[in-house]
This record gives C-alpha cells, structure tokens and sequence, in this order.
C-alpha cells in the first residue's frame, strides 16, 4: 500500500468539470469542419433515396403480402422486436451507441474531467435518434396497417406510437449497457445462439392461433407491438413497455460513467480497423477486424484423436478448428435450418427458395473458415502441409459438407415431424440434398479461395472510372458476389423446381431428377474449377 | 508528505484472453526521478504504459498517482489532472490546427491565463513546431505529430509524465530537444516514466531502468547498469 498523501482536490474544481466539459464540447463544435452538400450532392440522395424508398416499400409490401394486418402482426411482430432487440445487444459488444474518436480518448477522456460528462450527451443523443426511429417506424406500420383491412382509431395509434418508441428506447439503452460492461458484452456473445433458437421457438408458438398471446405477453417485444396489432389488453401491454423502457433507461444513464477509456479506445481502433478495410475493398480484413473486436466466446477445450493417415489431416484439423469455435457451428445450423424450413414450407416461390439458398451459401460460409485461415497465411498453410492448394481446398470442403448434410436432413425431418411438409419430402434427403449442399459448400470455399480483397487491377481500374459512373459499382458487386448468385441459382434452381411440382401436383420425380441433374452437373463444374485452383500469392 | 512516490503501481496485471501481457508488476516512481521501461517486442511495456495512463483496465492490481487511485471515480479525475500521458501512436483532431491541439489541452485541463497564446507559440518554437503554428495534421510528418503529441503533454501542469516510445519518428536534433526537456521536468520535480526501444536515448536521462520480458520484471536498477551490464541484448541502439 502507498503512503502517498492524496492530494486534496477542491470541491469547486469538482464542480467545474461539467463546466469545462461544455466549454471543450463547444470549442471543438466550433472549430470543425462542416460538411456542406452540394446542390448536385443534395439532387442525387434525394432521386436515389426516391428510387430505393420506392423499391423498398414495394419489397416489403410483397413480404408482406400487399398490406399488414393484426394477423401478420401478432404472429411475426413480436419475433421481428426480439430479433431487433439481440441486433441491438450485440451491436452493444463491439460498438454501441456511445462512441468516441481515438483523438477523444487521448484529448477528452484523458481530462481531469467525470467520462461521465462526455458520454452522457452522446447517450442522449442515441436515446432520441432511437425514439425518431420507433415512432417513424411505428407510423409507417399504421399507414401500411390503415391500408389494409385492419382500421386503428385514434388512441391505439397513439398507443401503438408510444409502444414501439418505448421499445426502441429500451433497445438503446439495452446496447449502451452491454457496451459498457465487459461481462455483458461476453454473455451477450455467448448466449446469442441460443437466444435465436428461442426466437425461432417464439416464431413456431405465435404461429398457432392458440400461441399468439405467449408471443405478445412474452416480454418487451411482445408488449411494444400489442397496441398496433390490437392485442385484447393492450393499454396494459403499453404500460409495461414503458415502464420497462423508463426502468433500463434510468440504469443506463446511471451507467454513464461506466464505460472506461478502454472500451471507447478499443471501439475507435475497430472503426478505424474497418475503414482502413472499407477503402481497399478488403472485406476479409473487416471480418477479421469485426472479430476481433468481439469478446471471446465458447471454446472447447475437448482434444480430437489425431488421425493416423495423412489424408484425414486437413479434416482432423477443421475439426479441432469447430471444436475451438463452436459458435461457427451454431450459426451454420441457424441459417441452414432457417433456409431448409423456409424452402419446405414456401414450394414453388422463387424469392423464399433463392433466400433459402443463399442462406445455405453463408451457412457453408460459417464452416470454411480453416480455409480462410490457410488463404489468409499462404506460407503458414504451405509449410504445414505440403500439399497442392487445389487438394487442400478440396480436403477443407469435407467437414463442411458432412455437417451441412446432417443439419439439413435433421432439419426436413423435423419440418416433416411437425406436419409443416408432407412425407414425401423426406425422399430429397438420400437424393438431392447431398448434391445441393456440395455446391453451396464448394462455391463458398471457391470464394474463400480469393482471400477477400478485391483484385488490385480491378481496383486500380474502379478508382479511375467515374464515380458518378454506377457502371463501376455494378461491376464491383458482381466481382464481389459470383458464387452467391452461382449458388443461389443452382442452389435455388433445384429447390424451385421440386417445389413448383409440389406446389402445382405435378409429378415430383421428373422435377427431382431435374433438380438432381442441375446440382450434380454445377457439382462437377465446380470440382473442376477447384482442381486448377493454386495457392494464392499474397 | 516529501519523498511519497509520483507514481505507485502495485500487483498491476493485465491479461487478453487467456493471455497474460503484465503480470503482477510492482513500481515505484520518485519525484524527480525518471525510470525507463525497456524490452522487447511484445514483453509487455505498452500495456503496462497504457495501464498505467487508464487507457485500459487493470485485470489485478491497482495504480495510483500521487495517492489518488487511476481505475476508479473520482480519484480518476485527481489521477488525470496529475498525469500527462504521450501515447505511442499519435491520435490528432484532423479538422485542428497544431495551435488549437494545445488549446484544446490547456482548456480541458483548466489552464488559464492571458499568457496562454505566450506560452504555447513558445513551446511550439522550443519543439521545432514554430512554422506550423496553423497546420493541420494532415500536413505533419508523424516525427512532428510527435513532437505536437509532446507539447500536447507539455502544456499543462503534471507530476507524473508517461512517454511511450517518444522517440520514435524524431530526428536526432528532436531527440536531444526532447532529452532537455525531460531534464528539466525532473529538475522541477516531475516523475517520468517513458517506454523506448533505444537505449542510448535513455542515458543521462533515465536514473532507472526496468527490464519486462513477457509481462514479468526481470532486472531493477540504476539505467547504465542494467543497460551496460547485457541483461536487455538485442535492443536498437539508434
């Protein structure tokens, strides 16, 4: 223990901190730079923002079926605001809604002045843009709502305002505790799996017309949307939300002298991190960034039996690999669930099965991540394992594939189980489903395979297109996603055509063979080009 | 109460993970006296100067400045009113100019008086920065970010000064600048506690030096000593 003396500070300094924590807000709001639009810059947000509002609200009326009724409400309402509700908690883990630069930390926080007085503006800040955005989101619902056959009269819309701007505070100020509690942020990554799958289970139970109000009444996200979609006992809904809201927002701002320099430094690193990333166009480098910005999450420490033939290495290795990180397998088994629930109970629509086979894309994704790790260290990879990167790539598609197979079959299985797809369904998993996920896998490992920077020359040749020029955009995007559409074609192609069978009686073993001749010929096309792939030089 | 350290640092450990970059260190900075944290790459000494500045949490320990505690509130407050810290890696305002950093600086840390313009054109001329009064960093070389990062430290009243890697980026002449500067802190009684790769730059002005090797103190003593004596092979020497 020191015996230094502790300097006594005056009570005026003390009461001077908030002061001069204005006076250094004010100083920097004067002095910098503001950024004006441009005329031109102003007509071009407002003719693109017209054209995606437009394709937007046209996207979202056919998701919805063309209007929004209490129906839709009271079945997805309450999954949509827990699923917004977890965006928000795990933005919370490596963000947040209270953010400083690397200069505040330095200049700012490193000030004899209460972090408190910094943070607390920036959280008010977030607390209202919040609430702009619940009650514009709210009032969108009652338009689409009023435009359907469900009327809202004048106190449940204001009910409905008020429940959904309560629940958008309660989101920020959920977020702002997270990213001020290290511990919170490491629950919150570890649990999220799982809290999915319990927001699935509140999706099956609020899908029955006996589960509905288990859905409403099963917490924030259920009472926020009871008065737009007219639950009996709404008032008494709205009241909790905002209670609930009123009660985490005062811990939050009570927790405004919590977050240390610490988490405001480590956040403005990752930004910086992921703008670095942004410019070059390497969005592998922003994963990594992303991730690493992450608190750590469940690891397993269970020692996998090393193989005795050599040929087993490269499995054996994602093994173990899965095993360390386990919540790769986690979130493979949500999308590719997701996306065999989503193609078995939607037969015959293109948009739920190219969705289906896009989410089995990112699932493949989640599992080649060893993969990534080899193209990321070229050099690493070679002087482990000799082998030609064409084999290797291959060897690293194996577990993969086998996990991906088993998730999906579990998952027709249970679909069929609980009557959502008929029996006959169980028929695709020894015949088509093998095929489909072999290619999901390989394209996702043929995308891999350039290591997530977009080739220099294309750059070079981007940077000195116009940029007012949307050709460059669109030829960067395709360059950026030609294995997701390969796969959301082939993958998608299959899957729409034993459906539309289903769908419309037709005989489904034609369609199957079809669907098997489609995925085993883009099988065989893609092995191909995997064989002359080569390690890549970086 | 004469002779109480400037700096405390008792049990401080810090670990990422599963991994331990400090591990119980224990340290004590005088008045007067300035103390050079030396080792390799990875052993530990900027985590062990970010700790110290409360740039990041301790996982044990604790470390007090003049007897107020760094980690917690309010004796944080006291902690950094008593502290100047230069990081590493200079983080400027990039729409400031040089003459506004140190305004900025001398306003949150309740410097006051007409003489501030006086006294900040003087630290800047002092720093080689005298020509760049209205530059913006963009327009600095990083020796100069440095060198305003310095003056940034400079500007206020401190009793403990934390450099990590100043020298880094200065030239020889910003380094025998930076050398005087130091001394005359320590004349007037501040404690420095700085972190470098070069030892040579230490000599004359560190009084002690402390060897980490994988966040663990492995050699205490007077700097010529411990820097002639082998104990830190393989460090730069500029």
């Amino acid at each position: 223990m020191s015996d230094a003396v502790r300097l006594p500070v005056s009570d005026a300094a003390n009461a001077d901190t908030r002061a001069r924590a204005r006076a250094v807000r004010g100083f920097l709001r004067a002095r910098r730079t503001r950024f004006r639009p441009t005329a031109y810059q102003v007509y071009a947000t407002v003719v693109v923002g017209g054209i995606a509002g437009a394709l937007a609200g046209n996207a979202v009326s056919q998701a919805i079926g063309g209007s929004l009724t209490a129906h839709k409400l009271l079945v997805f309402g309450p999954v949509v605001l827990f699923g917004v509700l977890l965006a928000a908690l795990r933005f919370g883990t490596w963000q947040g809604p209270v953010g400083f630069s690397s200069a505040d930390v330095g200049f700012l926080l490193s000030a004899p002045i209460a972090i408190a007085a910094f943070v607390r503006p920036k959280l008010d800040q977030s607390l209202l843009l919040g609430a702009a955005v619940g009650a514009a989101v709210a009032g969108v619902a009652i338009l689409l709502l009023a435009g359907g056959s469900g009327s809202i009269d004048a106190g449940r819309a204001v009910g409905a305002v008020a429940g959904v701007t309560a629940f958008a505070v309660l989101a920020v100020a959920a977020s702002w505790l997270v990213e001020s509690s290290r511990r919170a942020s490491g629950l919150v990554r570890r649990a999220s799996p799982a809290v999915l799958v319990i927001g699935g289970a509140l999706l099956a139970i609020s899908a029955t017309s006996s589960g509905r109000s288990v859905g409403v009444w099963s917490g924030p996200w259920g009472w926020a949307i009871a008065p737009l979609a007219g639950a009996s006992s709404w008032p008494v809904a709205l009241a909790l939300i905002i209670v609930a809201a009123a009660a985490t927002t005062t811990i939050a701002v009570r927790r405004a002298g919590a977050g240390g320099a610490e988490v405001f430094l480590a956040r403005a690193e990752t930004r910086s991190g992921l703008r670095a990333s942004a410019f070059s166009l390497d969005y592998r480098g922003a994963a990594l960034t992303y991730r690493s910005a992450l608190p750590a999450g469940i690891g397993l420490r269970v020692r996998v039996p090393r193989p005795r033939a050599p040929r087993f290495a490269v499995l054996w290795r994602d093994a173990v690999g899965l095993l360390r990180e386990p919540s790769r397998l986690a979130w493979a088994t949500l999308f590719a669930s997701a996306a065999t629930v989503e193609a078995l109970t939607h037969p015959g629509r293109a948009i739920p099965a190219g969705i289906a086979a896009a989410a089995v894309y990112f699932a493949a994704g989640f599992l080649c991540e060893p993969l990534r790790l080899d193209v990321d260290r070229p050099d690493t990879g070679a002087l482990l394992l000799s082998w030609p990167f064409a084999r290797l790539l291959l060897a690293h598609c194996a577990l993969p594939t086998l996990a991906l197979f088993t998730v999906t079959a579990t998952a027709v299985v249970a679909t069929v189980v609980a009557g959502a797809a008929g029996a006959g369904a169980l028929a695709l998993i020894p015949t088509v489903l093998a095929p489909t996920v072999a290619v999901a896998v390989l394209c996702a490992a043929l995308s891999a395979r350039r290591g997530g920077r977009v080739d220099e020359k294309l750059l070079g040749r981007l940077l000195s297109l116009d940029p007012n020029n949307p050709g460059g955009a669109a030829v960067l995007v395709l360059w950026l996603i030609p294995w997701l559409l390969a796969t959301t074609v082939v993958v998608g192609g299959a899957v729409l055509v034993i459906g539309s069978a289903v769908a419309h009686h037709r005989a489904v073993v034609p369609a199957a063979l079809t669907a098997l001749a489609l995925a085993g010929g883009a099988c065989a096309v893609l092995v191909r080009v995997a064989r002359g792939s080569e390690r890549p030089d970086r | 109460m004469q002779g109480a350290p400037s700096l405390a640092v008792h049990g401080l450990s810090r670990r990422y993970g599963r991994f331990e970059a400090l591990r119980d260190l224990e340290l004590e900075v005088a008045p007067g006296e300035c103390v050079a944290i030396v080792g390799h790459n990875g052993s530990g000494k900027t985590t062990a100067v970010r700790t110290i500045a409360g740039l990041l949490e301790p996982s044990a320990g604790r470390v007090e400045v003049a007897g107020a505690e760094v980690h917690t509130e309010p004796s944080g407050i006291e902690a950094r009113a008593l502290m100047a810290v230069v990081p590493d890696n200079p983080s400027l305002y990039p729409d400031l100019t040089v003459h506004e950093h140190l305004e900025l600086v001398a306003l949150a840390h309740g410097v006051a008086g007409d003489d501030l313009d006086a006294r900040i054109d003087a630290l800047l001329l002092r720093l080689g920065l005298g020509d760049k009064r209205d530059a913006r960093p963009g327009e600095l070389s990083r020796g100069m970010r440095q060198k305003l990062q310095i003056g940034c430290a400079l500007i206020r009243p401190h009793r403990l000064l934390v450099l990590d890697e100043p020298v880094v980026g200065l030239d020889p002449g910003s380094q025998q600048t930076l050398r005087e500067l130091l001394v005359e802190a320590k004349r007037a009684g501040v404690a420095v506690m700085l972190t470098t790769h070069q030892l040579e730059f230490g000599r004359g002005v560190a009084d002690r030096a402390v060897v980490l090797a994988d966040g663990v103190v492995v050699a205490d003593g007077p700097y010529d000593e411990v820097v002639d004596g082998g104990m830190i092979d393989g460090l730069d020497s500029p």
